[in-house]
C-alpha cells in the first residue's frame, strides 16, 4: 500500500518537474546543438554560455528591480485592501452588505481581457501608464483576496471576537490584534499568490509599461528574443525562462511552511 | 520577518546601481527594434540582434551629443508600438516591416521623412525599387529602409550532388514547374528524401510567400485594388496544384513547423528549404564547421523563374518616425541617427537580407562576401503586395491557412481560393466601412 502511494507521488512529482527539468537542461545546450533538435539535450557539450549571455545583458539587473518593486509592493497593497475589505465582510453589518458581497463575486467570473481595454483607457486619462503606479493598481482591486479571507475570518469562532468587545477592544483593534494574527496563514497565501501573479503577468505590463525604464522581467525577457526565438537563441531561452521562475522558486521554498498550513487550513 | 528583510535588503544592494543617472546635454533618441537584445560579447556574430548592437554601440562612441537609448519589443512588437501610440509614448525611431507601413502611414501615425533625409543628405535616388516599393505611400517617404528580404531557397549541396543536381558546383534549378517537378522526383529517387522542405504547421507566412512568388511569376495580379484580393484565377490553381502535387508525391515535408523544417535543413533531410534571408549567416557558419551535416554543402539561390516572370515576395525592414511634437534638436538628432543608419547599411547586410541601397549593392565588399552576388538581382525582382494594402501579416495568415487546407487535401484548390478570397475581402471591407 505505502509503495504504490510512494510511487504514485514519485510518477506525479515526476510528471510535474519534467517541464523544468526539460528546460534546465535545455539552458545548458550551445544553440548550435538545439537547432539540429532537441534530442541533442542529451548529447555531451554543455555550456553556461546561455547564462552568461542573460545575466550580462545590461537590462536585467532593472527589468528585476522593476518586477521586484511592483511585485512587492502590489502584495502589500492587496493583503491591506483585502483584508480590511473581508474583515467588513465577515464580521461588520451594513446595509447592502450581502449584495456587495456578491457583486465582488461576480468581479471573479469576469475575465481581465474584457476589461483590458477601457482600463487602458481610463489609465490613459489618468497620466498612469509607464508608471509604477499604473503597474500596481489594477491588482488592488481583485477580487480573489477578498473573497478567500472573507471566507477565513467568517471561519474564525465568533466568542473570540466577542471576547475582545468584552475587553473593550474597538473595530480596528479587533482587527489588527486578533483577526490578522489568526489569519497568517491565509493572509500568506493571499500575498504568495498575489506575488507570483505578478511577477509572472505579461499582458498588462507589455501594454502599460512600454518605456525601457519601466520595463518587468516577462515584457523585457520576450523582447530580448532573437528571431523569435525559433532557431537562434533557443538555449539561451530556456536559460531566460530559468532566470525570470527563479525569484518565484526562491519565495516557495522560503515560505513553503506557510503555504502548506493554510492550503491544509483551507481545506 | 528577517528572511524577507534579507531578501529584500540583498536584492536592492545588487539591483540599485542599475539605475543610473541620465546622462545631461545630451540629446537622447529612443530607437526600439525587434530584433532582439544580445550582450557585446556576441557582436562579433552576424545575426540580427549582434549586428544592430554593433552599430548602434559605434553610433554612440562616435557622438557625444546624441546617444540612442535602445528599446527591445518582441517581434514585430506592434502591439507595444498601438500602445505607445495612443499614450502618445512612441520612441522616436521604431522598426517597421515595409508591409506594414501603410498601416500606419494612411491614418497619420508615422511622419514623411523626405526633407529630413533630404537634409541629411540621404539620397532617394538611391533606394532599391524593391526598397523604394516598399517605404513610399502616395509619393511621400515613410521609412529609411534598411534592407529587404524574400523567400529563398537555401541548398543542401551534398544531397544535390548525390542526385545528379549539381554542375560545376553550381546546383541545377528548374525553369518550370515540370523541370521542378521531375528534379524532384529525381531527388527522392537517389536520396530517399524529399527535394523541399517547408514549413507549414502554426505556420502564418511562409506559406502564403511561396504561393504569392508562385503566382507572380504569372505575372498575375494579386490584388484587384488596394481593398480587393482576387484569388479565383487560373495561376492561383496553377500554384495550388503544384505544391499539391509536390506533397502528395513526398516530394516536399509535411507536418512541421518552423524550428522542425529548419532542424530537417540542418540535419540534411532534405535537399531545398524555403525560407528568408536571414538565415544566411546561421547556415553558412553550419557549413564550416566539421560535424555539421551541411560542412561545404551549402549554397542559397533566389527562389528559381518557374513560369514567364522573375519575381519573388519581398518586404523588408524600415526606420520609421511616430508622428508626435518634438523639438527641432530632437528632430535634428533623429535624422542624424538615420543617416547614421544609412551609411551602415552595409553592415546590416552581414545578417543575409538584401541592402536597400543600390550604392551597397553596387559595392564590391558586399558582391564579394560569400554568396552574395548571386543574390543581387533580388534587388530588382523582389516585389511586394501593392503598396495601399493593409493589414498584410493578416491576409498572409489567412492565406497561409488556406493554401494548406488545399494542399494538405482538407479542401479542394476552388473551396480553399473561394474561401481564402472571402475572408481575405472581408477583412478588407470591414477596414473601410
Amino acid at each position: 500500500m505505502k509503495i504504490g502511494k510512494v510511487s504514485t507521488l514519485l510518477f506525479l512529482m515526476g510528471i510535474t518537474l519534467l517541464p523544468i527539468t526539460w528546460m534546465l537542461l535545455l539552458s545548458f545546450k550551445p544553440n548550435d546543438d538545439l537547432m539540429r533538435g532537441t534530442k541533442t539535450a542529451f548529447q555531451y557539450g554543455y555550456t553556461l554560455r546561455n547564462y552568461a549571455d542573460v545575466l550580462l545583458m545590461s537590462g536585467l539587473p532593472l527589468w528585476i528591480f522593476n518586477t521586484f518593486l511592483v511585485s512587492t509592493l502590489s502584495t502589500v497593497g492587496v493583503l491591506i485592501v483585502s483584508s480590511l475589505a473581508a474583515f467588513g465582510f465577515a464580521r461588520t453589518r451594513f446595509m447592502g452588505r450581502a449584495a456587495l458581497f456578491t457583486i465582488m463575486l461576480f468581479v471573479l467570473a469576469v475575465p481581465e481581457q474584457s476589461l483590458i481595454i477601457a482600463r487602458f483607457e481610463m489609465f490613459r486619462g489618468l497620466g498612469l501608464h509607464n508608471s509604477y503606479f499604473g503597474l500596481i493598481v489594477p491588482h488592488l482591486a481583485g477580487a480573489f483576496g477578498t473573497f478567500y479571507l472573507t471566507q477565513y475570518f467568517l471561519g474564525v469562532p465568533r466568542e473570540i471576537t466577542d471576547a475582545a468587545i468584552m475587553d473593550g477592544a474597538t473595530d480596528v483593534q479587533i482587527f489588527s490584534k486578533v483577526m490578522v494574527p489568526l489569519a497568517l496563514p491565509a493572509l500568506t497565501v493571499v500575498g504568495i499568490c498575489t506575488f507570483t501573479a505578478v511577477w509572472n503577468e505579461y499582458w498588462w505590463p507589455l501594454l502599460s509599461s512600454t518605456a525601457t525604464e519601466r520595463l518587468t522581467l516577462t515584457v523585457g525577457l520576450a523582447a530580448s528574443q532573437k528571431l523569435i526565438a525559433q532557431t537562434n537563441g533557443l538555449g539561451y531561452l530556456m536559460a531566460q525562462g530559468m532566470v525570470a521562475c527563479l525569484p518565484s522558486f526562491v519565495i516557495y521554498i522560503l515560505f513553503q511552511r506557510h503555504i502548506l498550513s493554510a492550503a491544509r487550513s483551507a481545506a | 520577518m528577517k528572511q524577507i528583510t534579507a531578501l529584500f535588503t540583498s536584492l536592492c544592494c545588487f539591483l540599485l546601481p542599475a539605475c543610473s543617472d541620465q546622462q545631461r546635454g545630451v540629446t537622447e533618441v529612443r530607437l526600439q527594434h525587434f530584433f532582439g537584445s544580445c550582450t557585446p560579447s556576441q557582436s562579433q556574430d552576424n545575426g540580427e540582434c549582434e549586428t544592430i548592437l554593433a552599430i548602434v554601440n559605434s553610433f554612440n562612441q562616435q557622438h557625444r551629443d546624441i546617444q540612442i537609448i535602445v528599446n527591445n519589443v518582441q517581434w514585430p512588437g506592434y502591439t507595444e508600438l498601438a500602445a505607445q501610440l495612443a499614450t502618445d509614448s512612441a520612441p522616436d525611431i521604431v522598426s517597421m516591416h515595409q508591409s506594414v507601413i501603410y498601416d500606419y502611414s494612411s491614418r497619420g501615425l508615422i511622419s514623411p521623412l523626405d526633407r529630413g533625409l533630404a537634409a541629411v543628405g540621404v539620397p532617394l535616388a538611391d533606394f532599391t525599387s524593391a526598397a523604394s516599393k516598399g517605404v513610399i505611400r502616395g509619393g511621400k517617404t515613410f521609412g529609411l529602409p534598411f534592407d529587404n528580404w524574400m523567400p529563398l531557397w537555401h541548398i543542401n549541396t551534398n544531397l544535390f550532388r548525390a542526385a545528379g543536381l549539381l554542375s560545376n558546383g553550381s546546383p541545377i534549378l528548374p525553369k518550370s514547374p515540370e523541370q521542378l517537378l521531375n528534379q524532384a522526383r529525381i531527388f527522392k529517387k537517389k536520396t530517399g528524401k524529399p527535394y523541399l522542405i517547408q514549413s507549414t504547421v502554426n505556420e502564418a507566412y511562409a506559406t502564403a510567400r511561396t504561393f504569392f512568388t508562385l503566382v507572380m511569376q504569372q505575372n498575375a495580379p494579386i490584388f484587384l485594388s488596394e481593398h480587393q484580393i482576387e484569388l479565383r484565377t487560373e495561376a492561383a490553381r496553377r500554384a495550388l496544384r503544384l505544391l499539391k502535387m509536390m506533397r502528395a508525391e513526398g516530394l516536399s515535408t509535411a507536418n512541421a513547423d518552423y524550428t522542425a523544417a529548419n532542424a530537417d535543413f540542418v540535419n540534411g533531410d532534405g535537399g531545398v528549404y524555403i525560407v528568408g534571408t536571414w538565415m544566411i549567416g546561421t547556415y553558412d557558419k553550419l557549413s564550416a564547421i566539421k560535424s555539421s551535416p551541411l560542412y561545404r554543402s551549402y549554397a542559397v539561390r533566389p527562389f528559381p523563374r518557374l513560369f514567364e516572370k522573375e519575381a519573388t515576395y519581398a518586404d523588408g525592414h524600415a526606420w520609421v518616425v511616430p508622428a508626435s511634437r518634438r523639438t527641432d534638436r530632437k528632430m535634428r538628432a533623429i535624422f542624424i541617427v538615420l543617416r547614421f543608419l544609412y551609411d551602415h547599411d552595409r553592415d546590416w547586410a552581414r545578417t543575409g537580407h538584401v541592402p536597400a541601397y543600390q550604392s551597397v549593392i553596387n559595392n564590391p565588399t558586399w558582391r564579394h562576401t560569400k554568396h552574395r552576388s548571386e543574390l543581387a538581382s533580388l534587388a530588382k525582382t523582389g516585389m511586394p503586395l501593392p503598396a495601399g494594402v493593409q493589414r498584410q501579416f493578416l491576409i498572409q495568415d489567412i492565406v497561409s491557412q488556406e493554401v494548406e487546407a488545399a494542399v494538405s487535401g482538407n479542401k479542394s484548390i476552388d473551396d480553399a481560393l473561394v474561401s481564402a478570397d472571402r475572408r481575405v475581402n472581408d477583412l478588407l471591407f470591414n477596414l473601410i466601412n
